[in-house]
């Protein structure tokens, strides 16, 4: 259990900053302590489906700061909007609440021009047919089971969601500046959560999967037990196991056609069976 | 098919040549050359669409291909065959019977490739049908134009290379669509085809080389 106001290692004096393993790995299990104590999942992080590492969410980074005694100071605010678009950049530090030590800063931006902030779903069908082509669109969504559906949407009047964006950005920094200085990165995963949904998507899916039809796949018997083909006391069948040609000596892999000859217990590869004394 | 190989590389001996075959990637090494496959080069050339239809008919397309093909080698289950599948291979096993079609199990689904003009390809199964050589191609599907390229202009010569047997030898389409009474046989008679196929291949190997202009 976390003990409250336990002592920082990071903020420890400048002398004594360069860190053990021992330290390293303390912090991390302190970090990780306060996960099984303190933090919920799904509320102060979460999982996203494909990740290897779980994702913190601002909460949890709220969390992490306050059992370091870590403030954020001081976000500076860069405006980089434009006449059509709202756009922020944020710098949140890091400060020890009990030494005020300046421990690291993390950067976030947040922009109207982001497909989730840039669309909206139109309030009536009316809305969307009135509004002028260029503001205006037809986008294709995945739904459930991955099925694709057509989405009608206008577009956000940036001015709108200008607070959010801020907010927005305060918090990417915020998350961003709490895994820099806790060095908590190889806890937690990178700020999925605030990618835009299709660049999620092709960060947490991968390669393609194979369908899974709703039909059994045919089942076959063990060809070895099972006679096929004969000519003479040779049978075909497919390997189990890796072996090697009793007429040219090359390698068979298991899963191959071969020519098996039970009594003389020497198998033959398609070749030297169908023309053993040419050379094909 | 690919599935009936497993998912390990396959490495088959033709004389002092062995040729690889990739079950995953579709992809075949002469010993460590790489050769386009016949469905490969058809692609390219522009004969065959993209759109591979959804992922269920594709992956019940290969398991009907599958239990064909344990049929011919004596060792499908049928008890636990699911009917869809059972209603393909009905329909193959009529085939078979009406045609007095002999599949060769030394030469079905093996990857083979053309000593010449090197390619690749994995034919379904040679066979003779009423004693007489033939190379089938199973589909389970609908038509397309580029199956009598592939089977005609590209596998049977190919094999002819390998098997004098099929030097010559009749190429056959059999659609076994879902809800068939009967499959239907479409015999590819154009001798053209392997004229075309090669010309495809020089296209599709210039635009490699020397790009499209």
């Amino acid at each position: 259990m976390v003990e409250p106001g336990s002592a920082l290692t990071v903020a420890a004096p400048p002398e004594q900053r360069s860190l053990t393993a021992a330290q390293i790995r303390a912090d991390v299990n302190l970090i990780q302590e306060v996960m099984a104590a303190v933090m919920k999942k799904d509320v102060h992080f979460g999982t996203i489906p494909g990740t290897l590492k779980p994702t913190l969410y601002k909460p949890g980074a709220e969390k992490i700061l306050s059992t370091f005694r870590i403030a954020a100071a001081d976000p500076s605010v860069e405006d980089l909007s434009s006449s059509d678009e709202i756009r922020y950049r944020l710098v949140v530090r890091g400060v020890h609440q009990v030494t005020e030590q300046f421990l690291g800063a993390g950067i976030g931006e947040c922009s109207s021009s982001e497909e989730k902030y840039r669309w909206r779903k139109p309030v009536c069908p009316e809305e969307w047919t009135e509004t002028t082509e260029d503001r205006r669109r037809e986008v294709w969504k995945r739904g459930e089971g991955g099925k694709p559906y057509q989405l009608k949407q206008v577009r956000t009047n940036p001015a709108d969601v200008a607070n959010t964006i801020l907010k927005m950005a305060h918090k990417r920094a915020l998350v961003a500046m709490t895994l820099v200085v806790t060095a908590a990165s190889d806890v937690f995963s990178q700020d999925i959560e605030d990618l835009p949904e299709e660049v999620r998507e092709a960060v947490t899916e991968g390669p393609p999967q194979a369908s899974t039809p709703t039909i059994q796949p045919p089942q076959r018997r063990s060809q070895a037990a099972v006679p096929q083909t004969t000519n003479g006391a040779w049978q075909a069948i497919t390997s189990k196991f890796d072996g090697k040609c009793s007429g040219c000596g090359a390698l068979m892999k298991a899963g191959t056609t071969i020519y098996y000859n039970r009594a003389e217990k020497s198998a033959l590869c398609v070749s030297c069976h169908e023309a053993p004394t040419e050379s094909l | 098919m690919p599935s009936l190989h497993g998912s390990e590389v396959m490495d088959v001996r033709y004389g002092d040549q062995v040729l690889h075959f990739n079950p995953i990637t579709h992809e075949y090494h002469l010993d460590s050359m790489p050769l386009k496959s016949v469905t490969q080069y058809l692609k390219e050339s522009g004969y065959t669409h993209l759109w591979n239809g959804n992922g269920d008919a594709a992956t019940i397309g290969r398991y009907k291909h599958e239990a064909t093909a344990y049929d011919d080698l004596g060792v499908l289950i049928v008890e636990t065959l699911d009917p869809q599948l059972a209603a393909a291979v009905a329909l193959w096993r009529r085939f078979k019977q009406e045609e007095e079609f002999v599949p060769d199990l030394a030469t079905m689904e093996r990857p083979c490739f053309h000593p010449i003009y090197l390619y690749g390809g994995t034919p379904d199964v040679p066979g003779t049908r009423k004693g007489k050589p033939c190379v089938v191609e199973k589909k389970f599907g609908l038509h397309e134009r580029w199956h009598a390229l592939q089977v005609g202009g590209g596998y049977t010569p190919m094999l002819a290379q390998h098997y004098p047997q099929y030097k010559g030898a009749d190429s056959l389409l059999v659609y076994m669509p879902k809800d068939a009474e009967r499959p239907e046989i479409v015999p590819v008679t154009d001798k053209k085809l392997p004229a075309l196929f090669l010309s495809i291949t020089a296209t599709v190997n210039g635009r490699s080389h020397y790009g499209n202009d």
